[in-house]
Order: C-alpha cells, then structure tokens, then sequence
C-alpha cells in the first residue's frame, strides 16, 4: 500500500518529559457537561496537529480515530445522573458524548472535516487500525487526514484495569492519545511516512512478526507486548525498548509511542522505528516509520 | 475487483433466519412488544424489539447475538474452516449489558461484580465471536454510532480489496440496555406509540437489538469455491455532517455526500437503475425530514422506491445498518421489497415510503445508515449475474 506522509503530529503530555510544541496537556479530570473529556482531549491534539498549516487543511478532510474504552467519563457521568433521578428526566448531554465515536465527531464538527469519519474500538491495537484506513483513504482520493488515537481514564476505568489487567498498576501515565496530519498534494516535505501497517490475530505472534520485520528491518523497536512475549521480541531488532516505560500502559499508549517514533525520525535519530502493540485480546499490530 | 455476498446471518425481533425475517418483512409484521429483558416502569413505557431466541444467561447477550448470525452467516455461505476469515464487527454499546450493573453498584458506593469489567470493552465482542467460531484472520471493531454495521461492511470489502484477506466476515450487534432507553428517553426520541417512520405523526423511534453478519469475498474466490453469490456488494460511501453532536444536518448534505460516493463507487451513472432505498428511517421527525431531503438532492424528482423496516427490528444501533443490509441482500434474492410498518399519513415534509411490501426485482438497491455525530454510511448493492 502507498506509504503514508506524516506532516505534523501532536501527543499528550508526558510524565517527567520537557514540554515541546507538539504536546497537549490531558484535560482535567472528571466530568464537565461543557467539555468531554475524551472529546476535548482529542479535539486539542487535532488542533495542535493542524497549528503548523497556513490556514485550514485542505477539504474533505478525514478523520480516522482509535479508542479502545471510548468516552467513560460521559457513559459514568449519565449512569449517575440517571440513577440518582431514578431514570426520571436524566440530563441528555452526557448521553449525547458517551458513544465511543464522539471524540471524532467533535473533531469533525470543530474543524469542519467532512470527509469520511471513522473510530476504531479494537483494544490496544485501535490505533493501527485507525491508521491501516487512513493509509486505504490516501491511497483513493483522500486529500487530507487526521489519524490518532487516545483513551482516558476515571475511578471506572481504574477499578476495571486494577480487576481485569493488575499487571498494568504500574504506570508513568495512564492515560493520553496523539493525533497526526497527513496531506495528499501539499508542497510542504513530510517529516515522517508510514511505511507499513499490519495487523492479526496471529496463532504465533512472534513469527508473524518476525516474518513482517525480515521484510521491513528496522533500527528500533518501540513495543508494548506482554511479559511473555518482551524477551522474544528484544532480538528482533537492533534495539529494543518497551514504551510502558515512557508513554504509560493506557490502551492508546501505542499511538503516543507512534509520535515518539515519528519525533525520533524527523530529529534524524533514526531512520527506521517500528511500534509494536499487542492487545489483551490476542490482536498485534506492527507499524513502521520511516523519513 | 468484484466483491460479492456469500452468505448472511440474523438474528431480531422478527426471529432468527432468512425465512422468519422474509416473512416479517413481507407481512409488515411489527417485532414491538413490551420491555422484559429489565424491570423499569419508565422505560417500559415504550415499545421494544426484543430478541426472543434462547440466550444462555453465562453467555454476554452482545457476544451471543453475535455469534449466532455470524455462525449462521458462514454455514449459508458453505465455509467449513473459517480460521483465514477475516472479521469485522460493528458496534456501538459494547458489553453495556453485563457492565452496566457494575457501575451503578460503584455510584451508589456498594460492591461490584468485578468480572464483567473485562466483557465491557466493544473488542471484547469480536474477540469472543472470533473465539467461538475460530477466526484467525485480521479482525477490526468499529464504533460509528447507529452507521456502525454498515460500517463494518465497507471496511470488510476494504481487507478484501488490499489482499489482507480473502473471505470477510461482518457485521454488528448491539443489546438493549438501560442505559441506551434512558439516553433516547432524555432526548425525548423514543414515541410511546412505536415509531412511525416518515409519518406525519411520528413521534420518535424504537429501541430493538440484535445482529447480523454477511459472508463477504471476491466473486472470484466465491466461485473457486463454486458459491453462487448472493449480490454483488458494489460500493459503500461514509462521510461525516460535522453540524451537531445528535441531530442530522437539516439539507442532508452528509447524507447526500455518503449516497454520492457509495454511487460513485459501484459505477452507477444512470440514477434510474437504482431501484430501491432502505432508508435509515428512524422515525425521528429531524432524521426522517433530513434523510428525504438528502433523497430528493440526490435523485431529484425521481426518488427510487423507499422504505423503513424499522418497526420491524426496532432500531438496533450498532446492528442497524448490518441488519438492514441482510433486508437489502433478501430484496435482490427473494423478489420483494418491504413497506413501512407504521406509516399511515403523510407527511409534507417527507417522501411517502412503501407503505407495504411488494413483488419486485430490483437491480440495483442501496442501504442508509446515519449515526449520532453525524456519521453517515451508505452500501449499494447489485444484483448479482454470471458474467
């Protein structure tokens, strides 16, 4: 599939790190009818991502977005409401931003984007998914796109993930997304391309990724795989580095490990990154960057 | 590349199977009923479309709808091994169902039952139907609100096309939750009456659940395989209105966007040889006013035939468009087209659907799917001809 141009990114901010241009700070926490949480969170990475152009990207602009959980703070914030009226006359508002492709649908309608919208809920992998359509949409007619990913966190979330993924508990973040801008006829040189996008259910991950590595080598690998699988995948590459370390274990961490690896590039450090993710649910993803 | 259906499955009000939705559809028989799946003397002021096969209690309801199309989808479509299939699944409250309990006992400060957490994710769905039915292939979840089964559609005929896969499986589910009764009642977009789509007196919809899933590939590996295809899955649009959180652009200019580009797609250049338009047809008064118009931009004066099914099904979400899209398949493969149970007056502000089913053969027909955020998913399929 054709590469796809990466022209500038944004991510969340991160523990411990210096603050650069392409960071957005995580919104507050809780719920605020005004501002959902996911939403807003999503909407100022795509403005970021955006801040470099002259003016607006060009139109029908795309948006393809990844959230494993969606907007739980809204889908909380209702539930309560509702009980606590005792579903007499809940305020529909938090219901209006609880479905998982709200976060999109206010970058849409904040940017005017009007081209295909589309939100991946496919666990830690969402991001590669996300992605794997935008790179199908810039090889039709696409002529411009956001592609990102990001997922939040509450007391619900927590209480799930310390239930369903204790391994996790340890995290320098949990929560966060980046969101990155592709243009198709632009005179403006691509910092970064995306080379491939591959994803399974493979019977035996590591061959599969091994098989997609002896095709596509890469000078780093960035990876988020479970413990049984980390030492596996350590010889797979040059070097090999987990991003739990840097951009946390939230289920979009992956995609925060992306604009790391994109950042990584265009500052010349490297020249070929690849991310790999693996989802509690047996998918893998692998993508790789490239200048 | 031509891509073609092999194979559908489903399960709705209307029953499980081809033959039970045939027949709802041809007798305009109403899947609404009163609400059993929970006790709420609010939300039981409103019709439901329930599914009443047998669903084991042990089994999340989402996961289990699921998996009986998609099993069903890939027996009518003769595949024996599907552990190459590739599977796409839309849907729009995940494991609400099971979850939901969970989080009211932590807002009312009492003790949860923790192992429904790791059924609440939407991916959870498809990793169990992926599970149950050994699925290997690449497999993706989409949430695009109420356009998310017809959604998953398009990104299926996608795998296929970029050769990550040669068989898809896809479609969507979504159950019926408090949650989401609570949500369409706070919207006030829930008619005590029953929806009436594209009635003058329409009040709102109708809540239903469940799901189906079709068998895609390409015609070429259908007939390897010496399946006679369904229909040809000619093309599918998705654009999005960017005008308001809930409610529909009131011109239909997304809508009118998505049909142009699924048009487009399947090559069709002479509009007249679109024979019919299974409409999204919630029964909203904006959805239904919103959808005639994006019609009336696309075709002009010359609106194909057009009809809403959903008083048969209910509106099923994130199933909808997957649902609505078996109707599509059947209207090509069992000569009819299904009315609008529920109309009876016009109204001068929208088209005037079918009002009852009747004996057709349309060529060429297309399927609306519209969602909250203004997400907007259109197929177009064709009848299918050897070459």
């Amino acid at each position: 599939m054709k590469p796809l141009p990466i022209h500038s990114y944004a991510m969340s901010q991160l523990d411990g790190a210096e603050p650069t241009d392409a960071m957005v700070p995580l919104p507050p926490p809780g719920a605020n009818a005004r501002k959902p949480r996911l939403a807003t969170l999503a909407t100022q990475l795509a403005e970021r991502a955006v801040s470099t152009l002259e003016g607006a990207p060009p139109s029908p602009l795309a948006v393809y977005f990844g959230t494993a959980l969606g907007s739980l703070t809204e889908t909380a914030a209702f539930l309560e409401n509702m009980i606590e009226r005792q579903e007499a006359a809940p305020k529909p508002r938090a219901f209006t931003y609880s479905v998982h492709n709200a976060a999109a649908s206010r970058v849409a309608q904040t940017m005017k984007a009007r081209g295909e919208n589309q939100t991946f809920v496919h666990g830690e992998i969402s991001y590669a998914v996300a992605l794997w359509s935008a790179q199908l949409a810039f090889t039709r007619d696409a002529t411009s796109v956001l592609v990102g990913a990001a997922d939040e966190t509450s007391r619900y979330v927590e209480r799930a993930r310390t239930q369903c993924c204790p391994d996790t508990a340890t995290s320098p973040v949990d929560e966060g997304g980046a969101m990155l801008l592709s243009l198709a006829a632009t005179e403006r040189p691509a910092i970064a391309t995306i080379r491939t996008v591959a994803f399974a259910r493979p019977r035996d991950p590591q061959q599969w990724l091994a098989a997609h590595l002896a095709d596509t080598p890469v000078d780093q690998l960035l990876h988020g795989v479970p413990t049984d699988h980390a030492t596996a995948v350590s010889t797979l590459a040059a070097e090999t580095l987990p991003y739990v370390e840097t951009v946390g274990t939230h289920p979009s961490a992956g995609c925060v490990a992306l604009a790391t690896a994109i950042a990584t590039i265009a500052d010349g450090h490297r020249s070929t990154v690849g991310v790999v993710t693996a989802s509690r649910f047996g998918d893998w993803s692998l993508v790789v960057v490239g200048p | 590349m031509k891509i073609v259906i092999t194979g559908v499955g489903i399960v709705s009000a209307a029953g499980r199977g081809i033959d039970a939705t045939v027949d709802a559809l041809r007798s305009g028989r109403s899947g609404l009923g009163e609400l059993s799946l929970f006790e709420s003397a609010r939300c039981a002021a409103f019709p439901v479309a329930e599914v009443t096969e047998p669903i084991p209690a042990s089994t999340p309801r989402a996961s289990a709808l699921a998996t009986l199309a998609a099993r069903d989808a890939l027996s009518h479509a003769k595949i024996e091994d599907p552990s190459d299939v590739a599977l796409t699944l839309g849907i729009c409250v995940g494991g609400l169902f099971e979850s939901e309990p969970s989080v009211a006992a932590l807002v009312r400060g009492e003790t949860p039952d923790d192992s429904v957490w790791p059924r609440h994710e939407c991916a959870y769905t498809t990793h169990r139907v992926a599970r149950e039915l050994g699925v290997h292939g690449p497999a993706l979840t989409v949430s695009t609100a109420c356009s998310s089964g017809a959604q998953a559609l398009g990104l299926a005929s996608e795998l296929i096309r970029d050769g990550s896969a040669t068989i898809a499986l896809a479609g969507g589910v979504d159950a019926v939750t408090r949650l989401t009764f609570s949500g369409f009642m706070s919207l006030l977009a829930m008619d005590p009456e029953g929806c009436r789509p594209f009635d003058r007196d329409r009040a709102g919809m109708s809540l239903g659940e469940g799901a189906a899933f079709l068998v895609l590939e390409s015609e070429a590996s259908a007939l390897e395989r010496g399946v006679q295809p369904l229909a040809e899955f000619a093309g599918y649009g998705n654009s999005c209105d960017a005008h308001h959180p809930t409610a529909p652009d009131p011109e239909g200019r997304g809508a009118e966007s998505a049909m142009r580009i699924a048009l487009t797609r399947a090559n069709v250049t002479d509009l007249s040889t679109v024979d019919y338009v299974n409409a999204h047809g919630t029964g909203t008064p904006d959805n239904d006013r919103s959808e005639t118009a994006a019609l009336r931009r696309v075709f002009g004066e010359r609106v194909p035939d057009v009809s809403s099914t959903k008083q048969v099904f209910g509106h099923t979400l994130g199933a909808a468009g997957a649902i609505e899209a078996v109707v599509s398949v059947l209207t090509l493969t069992h000569n009819f087209l299904p009315g609008t149970p529920g109309f009876v007056t016009p109204d001068p502000d929208c088209l005037i659907p079918l009002g009852e089913s009747r004996d057709a053969r349309p060529g060429i027909v297309m399927s609306n799917s519209f969602g909250f955020g203004g997400n907007n998913t259109v197929l177009c399929l064709r009848r299918w001809v050897t070459a």
